[in-house]
């Protein structure tokens, strides 16, 4: 038996044996996000002190060693017991091994506290001046004694409002040195200077933050990586958003196609066959490949710009699954109003953004084209 | 599977269909011991062959010997008819009808003495017979069609039961091999049509600039090599897994991906592409053909819909479990 077997039976066994526990747990991510982040963070905290969310990472940081593989069967054990993924653990998958990687002392500092439970990340990245053209971005960190002050403003950061530290890209170089004059820092969202205001998003929930700061002074022992190395620590990081993060949602996918499978009769489902079939496709197919992703990522392969095939066949997942579901449960889609019909509503609207957050569908077609294709440049 | 060892594989398939073959497309690779390669590496095997002659645009098919040997009648005289979404049955190529067997599909390479066939009985069962070309009743035909390259006979006709010989063998292991092989003859046109749009938009030049650096060719082109891809992860995924949906899945995305890349290359090369001499019909043809054996990228799509809404549930593949490769 492989030892991926033995996680997973062990993993579904822990279900089952805490099952009256997960099923208070069991979705915490629907409604407003004031309510589903503090939930999610109760079942960050049994996946903790169980283990589950520790493996992978190293024991400096308090983790158990083995490899991101054993999170990767987690994740898929707890979409296939119906239990929703914590929101927090998308920007541990996301974020962490860049700490772990290039901040090893910051790593050892939060980890222990994402493990109980205790933490919520977010990151710092676009600004109104700067989204898909990320490197054109503002925010300046300026050195002064054993520090940085940091100015400027950030849009879009998810979950900004229920996160104690953020991820900031800015600006140390001059104003045209773009993506070579980018520092990471990790930033405290307590600290003075930082104002926090929420964005509802189309689906009615504050899924993000505009986020201001105002010469907000971090230690220069906040520095991720190197100074002017930020951009390096962005583009590692894209890489765990391209692979494990999908694999989160794959699995997240085939428990909402499940979910409604179940619900639905033969009478909603009548016409929506093709359509079905055509998600489940792509879901699929996003599934074979995202597994391939996350192994290399587990041999700490490089994962170039091939991942941006990854990312293209997650943004056709989550829109071709979500319609399909949203076509066959229509009645309850439209025009329900319980608290399943709003998070299906939630998560829907959700899935129109898929395509745009973490780097548009049309830069990742870009990045194809320029590096894959080797196509034609323009003037 | 390395992708290099593909390559490697795939260049000395082409090299062996280069060869003479007096004795048809059947004896050559048995001279070459391919049917020894399937039982060591069935991935490598099928890919490297069924890629070779989707590039080459072979005028016969290697899919014959492949189901043959499946069914354990590869040392034996006979053909197999083929289910074809053309023929109407993607499921069989015979319908049981009471005393009788109503068939329609399609042979590839050559009549034997003998066909194989599986029917599908009035509770959707199949089961799969042999019975002999000279029983009565039957008429073969030599198909030009869309694709007047490849080797293909039409049999419609009308047997007895009682004629035919029922065969304990499983039609659905050899139906899960002979679509993951498609699934590769497939992805290797597509490449090529994507190839020969790539070559196409670099040289040519309009407005000042090449064709290729327009977003919207940009964008599609990418989107072909992402179905492309894409397939390539579930082709692996249909070996592992030998399982049927995760076959047809297989298919029916190789199927999208090389009618992707025919309509964008088609698109892209504008009225230049459109020619005899261009060449890229000779892909279309067989990609519209082929992809309609043993059910289109459409009807399979439909087919796996259904599926999932019987069984109430999507299932996930666990190819995990098994040994990283």
């Amino acid at each position: 038996m492989s030892n991926l077997t033995q996680i997973r039976n062990r993993i579904r066994q822990w279900i089952e044996t805490n099952s009256d526990q997960l099923s208070e747990l069991r979705s915490v991510s629907q409604g407003q996000l004031e309510d589903s982040i503090p939930k999610g963070l109760k079942l960050q905290k049994l996946l903790g002190d169980a283990g589950w969310i520790r493996a992978g990472w190293p024991e400096s940081v308090g983790g158990l060693e083995g490899s991101i593989l054993n999170r990767a069967v987690m994740y898929d054990e707890l979409a296939q017991a119906g239990i929703a993924i914590p929101q927090t653990m998308e920007f541990v998958e996301i974020v962490g091994p860049m700490l772990v990687r290039y901040a090893p002392h910051i790593a050892a500092e939060e980890l222990p506290l994402v493990f109980k439970g205790e933490r919520a990340w977010c990151q710092g990245f676009s600004e109104p001046g700067a989204g898909s053209d990320l490197a054109q971005l503002t925010t300046k960190a300026i050195p002064d004694g054993d520090g940085y002050r940091i100015t400027g403003q950030k849009i879009w950061t998810t979950y900004g409002h229920m996160a104690q530290r953020c991820g900031v890209l800015a600006r140390t170089g001059d104003k045209d040195s773009a993506h070579r004059g980018l520092t990471m820092f990790w930033v405290d969202m307590s600290l003075p200077g930082i104002t926090v205001r929420t964005i509802q998003a189309a689906n009615g929930r504050n899924e993000f933050c505009e986020v201001f700061y105002d010469d907000v002074y971090v230690d220069k022992s906040r520095v991720i990586g190197e100074v002017d190395g930020g951009w390096g620590c962005a583009m590692f990081l894209l890489q765990f958003e391209r692979g494990i993060y999908a694999w989160m949602r794959q699995a997240t996918l085939h428990k909402e196609l499940n979910h409604a499978l179940k619900l639905c009769d033969a009478k909603d489902a009548k016409g929506w066959e093709e359509a079905l079939g055509s998600a489940y496709m792509v879901l699929a197919t996003l599934r074979a490949r995202c597994w391939n992703t996350v192994q290399q990522l587990a041999k700490g392969i490089p994962v170039g710009p091939q991942a941006s095939i990854d990312k293209l066949l997650l943004g056709a997942s989550e829109t071709q699954v979500m319609d399909v579901i949203s076509n066959m449960l229509s009645d309850y889609f439209l025009l329900g109003d319980c608290i399943e019909a709003k998070s299906l509503r939630d998560g829907w609207f959700l899935s129109r953004a898929a395509t745009i957050y973490g780097g548009a569908a049309e830069i990742q077609r870009q990045i194809i084209a320029d590096r894959l294709l080797i196509l034609p440049r323009g003037k | 599977m390395d992708p290099n060892d593909l390559l490697l594989a795939r260049n000395s398939m082409c090299e062996i269909l280069d060869k003479e073959r007096g004795g048809g497309l059947d004896a050559l690779l048995r001279d070459e011991y391919w049917l020894e390669f399937l039982d060591e590496d069935e991935q490598l095997a099928v890919s490297s062959l069924f890629e070779a002659q989707g590039q080459k645009l072979s005028n016969e098919s290697g899919i014959d010997l492949l189901v043959r040997k499946k069914l354990e009648q590869d040392s034996k005289p006979v053909s197999v008819l083929f289910p074809s979404t053309a023929t109407g049955c993607l499921e069989a190529s015979g319908v049981m009808q009471g005393d009788r067997v109503l068939l329609d599909g399609i042979i590839f390479n050559a009549v034997r003495k003998q066909i194989v066939f599986p029917a599908i009985d009035g509770a959707s069962r199949i089961k799969v017979f042999q019975v002999q070309v000279d029983v009565g009743g039957l008429a073969f035909s030599n198909v030009g069609g869309i694709d007047g390259g490849v080797e293909i006979i039409r049999l419609q006709g009308e047997v007895l039961l009682r004629d035919c010989l029922e065969l304990s063998v499983d039609w659905n292991f050899a139906e899960v091999s002979a679509r993951r092989a498609i699934a590769h003859e497939l992805l290797a046109m597509a490449e090529v049509m994507l190839e020969k749009a790539s070559e196409h938009v670099t040289e040519r030049k309009q407005f000042g600039r090449a064709l290729g650096a327009f977003q919207v060719v940009r964008n599609s082109l990418a989107d072909v090599h992402v179905a492309i891809e894409g397939s390539r992860d579930m082709l692996r995924v249909a070996f592992q897994e030998q399982d049927r949906i995760a076959a047809m899945v297989a298919k029916a995305q190789a199927g999208r991906a090389a009618l992707l890349a025919a309509r964008h290359c088609q698109q892209f090369c504008g009225a230049m592409g459109w020619t005899w001499e261009f060449g890229l019909h000779h892909y279309v043809r067989r990609t519209k053909f082929i992809d309609s054996v043993l059910g289109s990228s459409d009807s399979l799509t439909r087919m796996i819909g259904k599926e999932l809404l019987a069984v109430g549930s999507a299932p996930t593949f666990s190819y995990y479990m098994k040994d990283n490769s």
